[in-house]
């Protein structure tokens, strides 16, 4: 795994990289809750909720197959939550499909519910990132009055993420070269413990480590940063266009149903 | 010239017992370029820690004429600036431009000084026009070169430097010479690379088994193949 997988297509120049990072983070998190606040089994009112992360991702020039694929890569772990519902939601839902009408269990129609808005929210972060430096997102957090605290901590995951993962490969690389794969089951899990307590010590020492690096540069518990925002007419305009499409979204089935 | 650094009798031991450094004293003068050699485990990235409080000493280090305490380690870690071993431990913001004006704005300086020292650092590194790049974006060299950038802005009078030419390809060592060499600050290098030592320090500190094992020019030092044998250099 490498690091362009986050910031690929992040340092672009396009309409949408050059709006202020603060108005995509409002813009995703209202397109969140707008997204959230739909009936579960009102599965077909969430088409028009596409258009927005399709947008985006087309203005910003980001491949609409690039932003698929992480929903397929994420799509394993949310399908395991839809797959049980219909489990336990058993009652009967008619549903209307052009000329035909039939009833389904509840429980179906929960699943696909789960499955679209994981999707379409999957998209809708993935335009985000893939059209502001992660940078700048943090900045916009930290300009949002998100808590500092867990900003920071988003920064160095976003920093050491990548070293971390190269540090787990160079041990698993060693422990493979002296012939692990081969190794009977008892001494794979025992190897594979060891290599777990040694990413996580030395993660622990790195951790030390920065912090007196932090220190020597005068660190003493107060972030600070430069400022490179700049909220402008462009960005009253997107929000304006977003809340406006959101709430068309949120309450133009209703009276077209 | 005045001492920018004077270190007297300087005793570091870790919670394991490890003395890692019993009784060393030296100095540094404004501008001098010193190299702090020796075998593995002789003590100098504990020396250089402690310089910066980044451990805990017995001993009297003054840097720049301020005595290093609790209270006054601050005002130290604005007076001198270290570079580590490895450069990502170094380099933890977003942006190269962040972390290298993360020492100013720390220092008290305002956002726009801030980010026009951090620019000039960046340049003199040679590293102008990667402001936006995050180090995991930058090559081992860009790295160091990042690293030293981040302690120049902050423009100490004392730069401390740890295994700073570790890792690196031939061209890229060399362009980190003639960048060091460039600079007007106080240097003390510790490194096992005593070519870089050669080129850049007149003046070289032997530590072995935390203690000054011997001191003085350059040339007098590594010639001596038989001292330096005796402390696992040659």
């Amino acid at each position: 795994m490498h690091h362009a997988y986050i910031d690929r297509f992040a340092q672009g120049h396009s309409p949408v990289h050059r709006l202020d990072a603060r108005g995509k983070l409002l813009a995703v998190l209202a397109y969140s809750g707008v997204l959230i606040s739909f009936n579960r089994y009102a599965v077909s009112e969430l088409a028009a909720m596409v258009v927005m992360p399709l947008a985006m991702l087309w203005f910003g020039r980001v491949p609409v197959g690039f932003a698929l694929r992480r929903v397929i890569i994420l799509g394993p772990f949310i399908l395991m939550l839809a797959m049980i519902s219909p489990l336990y939601d058993t009652s009967l839902h008619p549903v209307v499909l052009g000329p035909w009408r039939f009833a389904i269990a509840g429980g179906f129609l929960t699943a696909a519910d789960v499955a679209v808005k994981f999707a379409l929210g999957v998209l809708a972060l993935t335009a985000m990132t893939c059209t502001t430096p992660f940078a700048l997102l943090l900045e916009a957090m930290r300009k949002l009055f998100m808590p500092k605290l867990l900003v920071m901590q988003l920064g160095f995951l976003y920093r050491y993420i990548f070293v971390l993962i190269d540090e787990a490969m160079r041990i698993r690389r060693a422990r493979d070269f002296r012939g692990a794969a081969a190794a009977p089951p008892g001494r794979k899990l025992a190897a594979a413990g060891g290599v777990i307590g040694s990413l996580f010590v030395r993660t622990l020492e790195r951790s030390e480590r920065i912090h007196v690096a932090m220190g020597a540069r005068g660190y003493r518990g107060e972030p600070h940063s430069l400022s490179r925002l700049h909220f402008g007419p462009g960005d009253v305009v997107f929000l304006i266009v977003t809340v406006a499409y959101l709430a068309a979204c949120r309450l133009a089935y209703p009276l077209i149903l | 010239m005045s001492n920018v650094l004077e270190i007297q009798d300087l005793f570091v031991r870790y919670g394991d017992g490890t003395e890692a450094l019993r009784g060393v004293s030296m100095s540094v003068a404004a501008g001098q370029r010193v190299a702090l050699i020796g075998p593995n485990g002789a003590g100098k990235t504990s020396l250089l820690l402690a310089i910066l409080r980044g451990v805990e000493f017995a001993g009297r280090v003054v840097v720049d004429g301020l005595e290093l305490s609790r209270r006054a380690a601050d005002e130290v870690r604005g007076r001198c600036g270290m570079t580590f071993q490895d450069a990502d431990d170094q380099l933890f913001m977003p942006t190269l431009l962040d972390d290298v004006a993360f020492g100013p704005l720390n220092q008290g300086r305002t956002p726009p000084q801030a980010e026009a020292l951090a620019r000039a650092a960046i340049a003199a590194v040679g590293l102008a026009g990667l402001e936006g790049r995050s180090a995991h974006h930058l090559s081992g060299g860009q790295k160091r070169c990042a690293s030293l950038a981040t302690i120049l802005s902050m423009q100490v009078k004392l730069l401390l430097l740890d295994e700073p030419g570790a890792n690196l390809d031939f061209r890229s060592r060399v362009r980190l010479i003639e960048l060091l060499a460039q600079r007007s600050e106080a240097v003390l290098l510790a490194t096992h690379d005593l070519d870089m030592v050669r080129r850049l320090c007149p003046q070289v500190v032997l530590l072995d088994g935390g203690r000054v094992a011997a001191s003085g020019p350059t040339q007098q030092i590594l010639s001596d193949s038989s001292l330096l044998s005796a402390h696992g250099l040659a």
